[in-house]
């Protein structure tokens, strides 16, 4: 019996440690290619310099990686926030507010939703271009937060739903106004959906590259991803600088590994805790 | 002190309450029944301005609030499913309504530990929502509606989710609590029993109609329609369709497997001029006797139930096999029938009630 049980935990952990060996093995050669030239046989940190100062590339000129660090944080912050201020209200309204024309909004928003963001850049470009906003953060943070919106505002929705109108009942006989009742009572009772609704956002303007590319010419403005996606598609006709790329890729993975492994820990704690015992 | 006013409630095409007046008086308990979806939720949700009414007025102390915010209204109420806010301790729930009104941090856990005092929850103030019982819950829910001092009280369903030892327990509980602090209370609940042990008075709703206000005796007593005299006490009241005679003085009911005169002193409605009524008499009214008297109805047992303190004893009315016209009755235990056997069974003119078939209405 006990032996069994053992076995059958030794299995488990078997199978992980298996299921996990391709992931350990692409990191391994993620950073050796980096510091390893194949070409010359030479170890190397030299594709590592964008951690120490700013390089040239092709003739393009690399800023040092850390203000980009900073730009990314706070590009991330800025449309988790915004995000948010307009996803929650919004998805308030659709669950609890009956107003004109609601069922035909919320399906224009799963339309909205669905629809392909790609379609929409060219359209994006020449209104930017028109309201001068071109090489502007501001341009990508609209522009990618609007993308986001529609899908957050009906899982948003969903989590306002499960919030009983017993609760909201109860808070408004205890005193509050229907705001009150909204940031005392609802909004800590679905934690968890906006927990999981900002790590999204986060991800989302994280791994966004698209729209740098096209918005942002001034390199010093650009996020992780951006940079990244500037390196790769600098040499047109050049090979391909592998080792740059796979040091640059492996130090961009890096913190979506802790932020993950910090999340999934918040989020666990807030499902258990949720509305439990309503 | 809280008055309403010929309210109606519309949802869409629904009628959920229809021209429902009622009149409260302070440190009164009074219980709304009636059956799943009669409408007695929303009455309470109007009174607590949780809904509007589509017409109608609420006075509190003469003074109108339909347009009083429920914020405003100073009353605490329970759910049915008693809407703890689960993020917040048991203590922090029973000062919530404190903290809206501004009351000092201080202040208002020292009030709230003292209503946790009187309910008997003060062991469990750390506790989160979730790790506590029905019948706590029960208890948190009851403290923070009464943390602030209400006006009144209004308690939807307040028992419905405990089993039924601690219904009992908990609604004796209620009595004495209303009791004490001389509270305005009104409860919602769909059991006659509950509502007769707490209530003072009973508004009793079908349809979104009140069909009969007043205190307990007086429902029972003297129900006004058969739906009331249906719905009050249990066993129920016995129901039998039957013709009415009229012959010179006498007036006879005539029903399949019976006969029963009703005696010369009872009197009727004079507005009652039809032909088919019927007939309503409570299981503990009825007297089975072995012998033939006069005025009695034959019967035959077919089944005897041993209630403890009293026989459940259901008879077959008539003399011949044919008939299908049951009966309840309660009788003290030492009256020994049978399976099959054959009795004789009389009824106590005064406390019958006959009802127009017609109307429902009550003609006694
Ligand atoms: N929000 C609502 N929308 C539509 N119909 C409702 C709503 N609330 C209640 N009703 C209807 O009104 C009637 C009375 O409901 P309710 O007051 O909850 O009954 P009770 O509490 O007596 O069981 C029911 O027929 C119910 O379906
Ligand atoms: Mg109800």
């Amino acid at each position: 019996m006990n032996l069994w049980k053992f076995s059958k935990r030794n299995m488990i952990h078997f199978f992980m440690i298996l299921l996990m060996l391709p992931i350990v093995f692409m990191i391994i050669w993620l950073f050796v290619s980096s510091v390893y030239n194949y070409n010359s046989g030479r170890f190397s940190w030299v594709n590592w310099q964008f951690l120490t100062r700013s390089f040239e590339l092709e003739g393009i000129s690399f800023p040092i990686i850390w203000p980009i660090v900073m730009n990314t944080v706070v590009f991330g912050l800025l449309i988790t926030v915004i995000d948010l201020l307009v996803a929650i209200p919004a998805a308030y309204a659709f669950s609890r507010l009956n107003f004109f024309g609601k069922g035909f909004a919320l399906k224009f928003l799963f339309i909205m939703g669905s629809f392909p963001g790609i379609t929409l850049l060219i359209t994006s470009f020449f209104i930017m271009m028109y309201l001068g906003l071109l090489n502007t953060v501001f341009a990508v943070v609209v522009l990618s937060a609007a993308g986001m919106i529609p899908w957050h505002v009906y899982i948003l929705k969903g989590f306002f739903d499960e919030v009983s109108w017993d609760l909201e009942f109860s808070g408004m006989i205890d005193g509050c106004s229907r705001f009150k009742c909204l940031y005392q009572i609802i909004l800590p009772n679905m934690l968890s959906g906006i927990s999981a609704i900002a790590i999204y956002a986060f991800m989302g303007a994280y791994g966004e590259w698209l729209l740098i590319k096209l918005f942002i010419f001034d390199n010093t403005k650009l996020t992780l991803a951006g940079y990244l996606a500037k390196v790769i598609f600098t040499d047109d006709d050049k090979v391909t600088n592998i080792g740059l790329i796979t040091a640059i890729g492996l130090f961009y993975t890096i913190p979506i590994g802790i932020f993950y492994l910090f999340t999934q820990s918040t989020m666990m704690k807030v499902t258990i805790g949720g509305s439990k015992g309503v | 002190m809280i008055k309403l006013e010929g309210i109606s409630k519309k949802f869409g095409d629904t009628t959920a309450l229809e021209n429902v007046s009622l009149d409260i008086k302070r440190g009164e308990f009074v219980a709304l029944l009636g059956p799943s979806g009669c409408g007695k939720s929303t009455t309470l949700m109007i009174l607590a301005g949780l809904l509007r009414p589509s017409s109608g007025q609420v006075y509190f102390d003469g003074k109108m609030v339909n347009n009083v915010e429920p914020k405003d209204r100073d009353i605490g109420m329970v759910f049915q499913s008693y809407a703890l806010y689960p993020h917040m301790s048991v203590i922090d729930n029973i000062a919530f309504p404190l903290k809206q009104r501004k009351v000092k941090k201080k202040e208002r856990y020292q009030k709230a530990r003292e209503i946790a005092a009187m309910l008997q929850i003060d062991q469990l103030t750390d506790r989160m929502p979730s790790q506590l019982s029905g019948g706590q819950q029960q208890r948190v829910a009851m403290a923070r509606a009464l943390a602030k001092d209400p006006l009144f009280l209004l308690l939807d369903e307040p028992m419905s989710n405990l089993d039924a030892r601690l219904k009992v327990d908990v609604r004796d509980e209620i009595r004495r609590l209303q009791l004490k602090l001389g509270i305005t209370t009104i409860i919602v609940t769909h059991d006659q029993e509950e509502a007769m042990a707490v209530a003072d008075k009973i508004a009793i709703l079908q349809n979104g109609k009140i069909q009969q206000y007043g205190t307990p005796e007086e429902l029972f007593m003297k129900p006004v329609n058969l739906f009331v005299a249906h719905f009050m006490g249990n066993p129920p009241m016995n129901i039998l369709k039957c013709d009415f005679l009229r012959n010179g003085n006498e007036r006879v009911l005539s029903g399949e497997g019976f006969v029963y005169n009703i005696l010369s002193t009872k009197k009727l409605s004079s507005e009652f001029k039809g032909a088919k009524v019927v007939l309503g008499a409570r299981p503990h009214h009825i007297q089975i006797s072995k012998v033939q008297q006069e005025n009695s109805i034959p019967a035959k047992v077919v089944l005897v139930e041993q209630l403890g303190r009293e026989k459940l004893i259901k008879v077959l009315l008539g003399d011949n096999e044919n008939t299908t016209n049951f009966i309840r009755i309660l009788s003290p235990t030492d009256l020994n029938v049978t399976y099959d056997e054959r009795v004789f069974l009389t009824l106590d003119s005064e406390a019958i009630h006959i009802f127009d078939e017609e109307t429902g209405k009550v003609i006694t």
